[in-house]
C-alpha cells in the first residue's frame, strides 16, 4: 500500500484507555483534558485541531470540501466545519493563536466507481482552509485506497491512525 | 437527502413490495447456486440519517468482507454483500465442499468464492425487482449488473463510500437491507442496495405510476 503524502510519520505507540466519544459523518465534537475523540474514515477527512498548551481540542468529520450555503450539518463540509470547529474550542478556553491541525482519511476506496475525487477533494479544501486561518498542520495521513480508523488524544495532541493489515501510526 | 426524492409511505410500500420481489429471487438463486436451503429476506427498506446508515454493519470499528455491485440500467447505484471473515469465509468452505473453519484467510478461491456468489445473488435480485418495477404500460425497468469487486476494511469506511453519492445530495439516505438464512440457521451476511440520487427521483416518477396493486395507471 502506498500513501501519497510526504508526511508519513514513523513512530508506533497504543492509544492510552480515555474516556472517549466517537464523531459520526459530519459531527464535531470538542473536549478538555484526558478525553479521547475517534472516528471511521473512508474519503470523509477527519480535522483535529487543538490547543495543547490549554488542552482543548476538536474533531470534525468532513464529508464534503464545500458547504454552497447550507448551514444546518456545518460539521459535513469542509468550509463550516472549520469555521464551527474553531468556534466551539474557543467557547471551551482553548486560544486561536496556539492551534494546531493534523488531519486523515480522503481515501478513494472504490477507485473505480462513484464520485472518484471526494477523497482529493476533501483534503485539498482542508489543507486550504487551515493555510488561510494560519493553523500550523503538524501531520496528516492522507489519500490511497483503504479506510482508516483515527484516535484523537486531546490532552496531547497525538493522533494515532489504524489501517487494516498495517501497524498503527501517530501523527 | 434532495427533498425532490423523498418518496412517500406509500411509494416505499409500493418499493419494498419490489425488494422483497428481488430478494425471493435471490434465494431461488442462491439456494441453486449453494445447493442448500437458502432464505433471504428483507429485513427493512429506511430512509434514515447518514450517520445511522454507516452503522448497519457496525458501530465498533470492525473489520468486514464486502463485494461491491454497480446497479446500472433504468434506475442506477449499488449493491453490497457484508460478511464479518468468519460468515464470509464459511461460504468458501460450502461452495468448495469442506468442513466448516477450513478456510481461515482470504486467498483467492476464497475472494473468487464470494464474488461468484455475489454474481448471483445481484443479478437474480435485480432480475426481481425489475419484474416488479414498470415505467409504463409493457415497459419493465431495465436493471443491469456490473461485475463484482471484492473489498476487506472497516465496516463504516466502506459504507461511507458506498453511501456518498446519497450523502451529496442530502442528509438522509434510502437503502434496503437484506439478512440470510441457510439450511434454517441465520448466517452473518447483510445485503445492501444503495440507489443513488437521480434514481431516487426516477424511482419517485415510477412509483407513482403505479398503483398499490403493481398496475400502471395513466
Amino acid at each position: 500500500m502506498t500513501f501519497p503524502d510526504k508526511l508519513i510519520p514513523e513512530k508506533v505507540t497504543q492509544p492510552r484507555q480515555l474516556p472517549e466519544r466517537k464523531v459520526g459523518m459530519g459531527e464535531i465534537e470538542v473536549a478538555r483534558g484526558a478525553f479521547m475523540l475517534r472516528t471511521l474514515l473512508g474519503s470523509c477527512v477527519g480535522l483535529v485541531v487543538y490547543d495543547l498548551k490549554n488542552q482543548v481540542g476538536g474533531l470534525a468529520h468532513i464529508v464534503l470540501p464545500t458547504s454552497n450555503g447550507q448551514t444546518s450539518l456545518p460539521g459535513k463540509y469542509a468550509d463550516t466545519a472549520l469555521a464551527e470547529l474553531l468556534k466551539q474550542i474557543r467557547e471551551l478556553g482553548g486560544r486561536e493563536r496556539q492551534l494546531s491541525a493534523k488531519f486523515a482519511g480522503g481515501a478513494n476506496m472504490f477507485a473505480t466507481t462513484g464520485p472518484a475525487s471526494i477523497g482529493d477533494q476533501n483534503i485539498s479544501a482542508v489543507e486550504q482552509l487551515l493555510k488561510s486561518a494560519g493553523i500550523p498542520v503538524m501531520g496528516r495521513h492522507c489519500g490511497g485506497k483503504s479506510g482508516r480508523r483515527l484516535a484523537f488524544e486531546v490532552d496531547t495532541g497525538r493522533v494515532a491512525i489504524d489501517v487494516v493489515g498495517s501497524p498503527t501510526i501517530e501523527l | 437527502m434532495n427533498s425532490a426524492a423523498r418518496l412517500t409511505s406509500s411509494q416505499l410500500q409500493r418499493l419494498t413490495d419490489a425488494f422483497h420481489a428481488g430478494a425471493a429471487a435471490a434465494s431461488s438463486a442462491m439456494q441453486g447456486w449453494l445447493n442448500v436451503p437458502a432464505v433471504i429476506s428483507i429485513d427493512s427498506a429506511d430512509e434514515c440519517p447518514l450517520d445511522l446508515a454507516t452503522a448497519v454493519l457496525s458501530q465498533s470499528g470492525d473489520i468486514v468482507g464486502m463485494c461491491l455491485m454497480q446497479m446500472e440500467g433504468t434506475l442506477t447505484g449499488q449493491m453490497v454483500l457484508a460478511f464479518d471473515d468468519l460468515s464470509g469465509l464459511s461460504l468458501s468452505d460450502l461452495l468448495l465442499g469442506q468442513t466448516p473453519g477450513t478456510a481461515t484467510e482470504w486467498g483467492e478461491i476464497e475472494v473468487s468464492s464470494a464474488l461468484e456468489s455475489m454474481n448471483i445473488l445481484g443479478s437474480a435480485y435485480l432480475n426481481g425487482m425489475s419484474e416488479n418495477l414498470s415505467e409504463g404500460p409493457g415497459e419493465p425497468v431495465n436493471l443491469i449488473p456490473s461485475p463484482p469487486l471484492f473489498f476487506r476494511d472497516f465496516a463504516e469506511s466502506l459504507l461511507q463510500t458506498a453511501f456518498m453519492e446519497q450523502a451529496i445530495a442530502g442528509s438522509r439516505v434510502l437503502f434496503a437491507r437484506a439478512q440470510f438464512e441457510l439450511q434454517g440457521r441465520p448466517l452473518n451476511w447483510t445485503f445492501l442496495l444503495i440507489p443513488d440520487p437521480p434514481s431516487l427521483i426516477k424511482l419517485s416518477q415510477i412509483l407513482s405510476s403505479q398503483n398499490a396493486a403493481g398496475e400502471i395507471t395513466t
